[in-house]
């Protein structure tokens, strides 16, 4: 399965500075959902310390999720279950100014 | 007046008019046919500039411009029955009367108008008046009854008879003639007009924080006649600031940005009330000063503040257009709208402090700024103007380094949220710092202790062999001291690079960490003194900026 991972309002520096990632999940028994993507993402994308990206089984405060453009609470959060050519997007929330 | 068709007068061409009776042969101006034109125009300002008017008056300088017209084309002569004096002294009855029906349009003539009679229960009021004169009077003001009710309502104020002025056959309005043509080029844009401008005028707006988007977002909202702006802030300006806060300009260095924004935005437009606050916004004074205004800006540099903001919204039922900016990118979303989300709804749990970066820390681009300031600015005058929201429940992404703009769909208001919820636990302001674990300013600890470090002094004083500097390679590249090598922090805590070739055979020769202002360059510190053990590792106190300030004033800052 295909999917895109899009970084924006600084997260992208947890992921080697690089805002948009075309991925291809691994073959699996299971429905890839958010709750198993997350961990995948963190082991196989991620370019800085864990805790940074996650906290428990979610990702950590002031990190937005989108998929397909809409926040993933609309989507069913971590049950959602992951399409083909999907696009995932992390936000980091901004507060400069 | 005209009394039938008058499409007749197209074929004409310029310039073609009535005679006016008698010698010496002019034509009357009360009616005539030209073709509009700029040059005609200017000859006319011309020779009105050269020679004045015969009589005084436009038909003099028309007469006098189009000279030919009583000998020269006879085609260019209107028949009377378009120009038509009802007064009876000027006109040959008998044969008025006879051809009465074929009278196109009357010509008013003299000193006295229509408008000048008393007019009730459909009669003219006046004397010495021919009978055909009472009744192309009568007609004027029948038509003009109509005019008057189709598109004049007047207020309860004008019906008591107390606003009765000469020349308000307009709609009632709290603008003024001067305001309305200031404000014309906004006022035509569907969604604003007249109510739309009355509106903005009546409103009160309150931005919290003159920098980068606080400068954009007053400066449009004053200029677009905004009634009221509070500003908020208790900074001075500084040189760093003037790359992006617009408002603010050199001679203003020093100067508090409260003052420096009034006197920019006054001469913008003096006719907008601009109350200051020179108060930094917090928990015992934010739900006196918001609740003063209609809708709040959130132009602040921190979570801090944000939260604090939100919640006092909140509570008030204030409106909040929220924007913030880091390096190329921004944001920009509009809280507590109409049973939307808030700012809570969206961060229910404030970010660590460790992994949120300042304008200081990460940069910031000036039009990046003024990109999302002026989406404040125009979503506060939709929401003024129209009622409605562009942002309200999205979140509008902008990044014009990578040319991408779009809106995202957030998630509708949090049954749960703390404040804005179904059953909410912050029913007043809170302990913002203690929430979010760090102040406006951050607060840095020490991770070195001091026999870890040295001072900017006692490196220049040493013959250092080993110095890392561990700001972003585009700091480097703007000032760096000698034999420095750069590797970067965050290469450097996450092992991506090889580090050997800067780690000394013998541990005994001390490894120097330096960074911008002594922050990272203590955490790399610990990092290497966990990965070797046997060597000595030191952090410089007050980093580059130390160095400038205590050794070198000619070494750059930024």
């Amino acid at each position: 399965m295909n999917i895109t991972i899009e970084l924006a309002g600084g997260a992208e520096l947890l992921f080697g500075n690089q805002r948009k990632h075309e991925v291809t999940l691994p073959e699996s028994d299971k429905q890839w959902t958010m709750a198993t993507l997350l961990p995948w993402i963190r082991d196989n994308l991620l370019q800085e310390r864990g805790e940074l990206f996650m906290q428990g089984k979610s990702v950590r405060p002031g990190i937005l999720v989108l998929v397909n453009d809409a926040d993933w609470e609309l989507a069913g959060e971590l049950d959602y279950v992951i399409e083909n050519k999907d696009n995932i997007m992390f936000i980091s929330t901004l507060h400069g100014g | 007046m005209p009394l039938s068709n008058i499409d007749d007068l197209f074929q004409y061409e310029e310039l073609s008019a009535c005679r006016d009776a008698g010698w010496p042969d002019c034509f009357n101006t009360g009616l005539f046919v030209l073709t509009p034109s700029l040059e005609t125009y200017k000859a006319l300002i011309r020779r009105a500039c050269d020679d004045g008017s015969f009589d005084g008056g436009d038909q003099g300088l028309l007469n006098a411009h189009f000279s030919t017209w009583s000998h020269g084309d006879i085609r260019k002569h209107i028949p009377f029955s378009y120009n038509v004096n009802p007064n009876a002294s000027y006109t040959y009855l008998p044969a008025y009367k006879h051809f009465a029906d074929q009278v196109k349009m009357v010509h008013f003539l003299g000193a006295v108008k229509p408008w000048h009679y008393q007019y009730a229960n459909g009669r003219v009021q006046g004397q010495n008046l021919t009978e055909h004169t009472l009744k192309f009077l009568e007609q004027w003001h029948k038509v003009a009854d109509i005019v008057k009710q189709t598109y004049y309502q007047p207020t309860a104020e004008m019906k008591a008879g107390s606003a009765k002025k000469e020349g308000t056959n307009v709609v009632p309005t709290t603008l003024t003639n001067p305001e309305i043509l200031r404000y014309g080029r906004q006022m035509i844009v569907d969604g604003v007009g007249l109510p739309g401008q009355e509106g903005l005028k009546k409103s009160k707006v309150l931005i919290v924080g003159l920098g980068a988007l606080g400068c954009p977002s007053s400066h449009y909202l004053a200029a677009a006649g905004v009634g009221t702006l509070g500003l908020v802030d208790d900074d001075v300006v500084d040189a760093s600031n003037l790359h992006r806060q617009i408002l603010h300009s050199e001679k203003e260095i020093g100067v508090h940005k409260v003052d420096s924004a009034i006197s920019r935005l006054h001469a913008v437009n003096q006719h907008v009330s601009l109350i200051p606050h020179k108060v930094d916004l917090n928990a015992s004074n934010a739900l006196s000063i918001i609740q003063q205004y209609d809708l709040v800006l959130d132009c602040t540099d921190n979570a801090t503040t944000r939260y604090l903001i939100n919640d006092c919204c909140v509570l008030l039922n204030k409106v909040l257009v929220s924007g913030a900016a880091l390096r190329f990118e921004g944001q920009v979303s509009t809280y507590n709208y109409k049973g939307g989300p808030c700012y809570r709804c969206i961060n229910p749990s404030p970010p660590d402090p460790e992994t949120t970066l300042n304008c200081f820390e990460a940069g910031v681009l000036g039009p990046v700024t003024g990109v999302v300031g002026s989406l404040q600015a125009a979503e506060a005058i939709k929401i003024l103007a129209s009622d409605e929201s562009a942002y309200a429940g999205k979140l509008m992404l902008v990044c014009p380094w990578d040319g991408i703009m779009k809106a995202i769909k957030l998630r509708p208001r949090r049954k749960d949220c703390v404040v804005c919820g179904d059953n909410p636990t912050v029913t007043s302001p809170i302990d913002y710092v203690k929430f979010c674990g760090s102040g406006k300013n951050k607060q840095y600890s020490n991770a070195s202790t001091e026999s870890e470090r040295i001072t900017c002094r006692q490196l220049r004083d040493s013959s250092y062999k080993h110095l890392i500097d561990v700001r972003p390679s585009v700091e480097f590249g703007i000032c760096a001291l000698e034999n420095s090598v750069c590797v970067p922090f965050m290469d450097l805590v996450s092992d991506k690079v090889d580090l050997s070739p800067h780690i000394p055979e013998d541990p005994a020769e001390p490894v120097y960490l330096l960074c911008r202002a002594g922050i990272n360059s203590q955490v790399a510190v610990q990092h290497l003194k966990a990965k070797y053990p046997e060597h000595c590792f030191k952090d410089i106190v007050g980093g580059l900026m130390g160095w400038t300030s205590d050794i070198d004033p000619n070494f750059p800052m930024y």
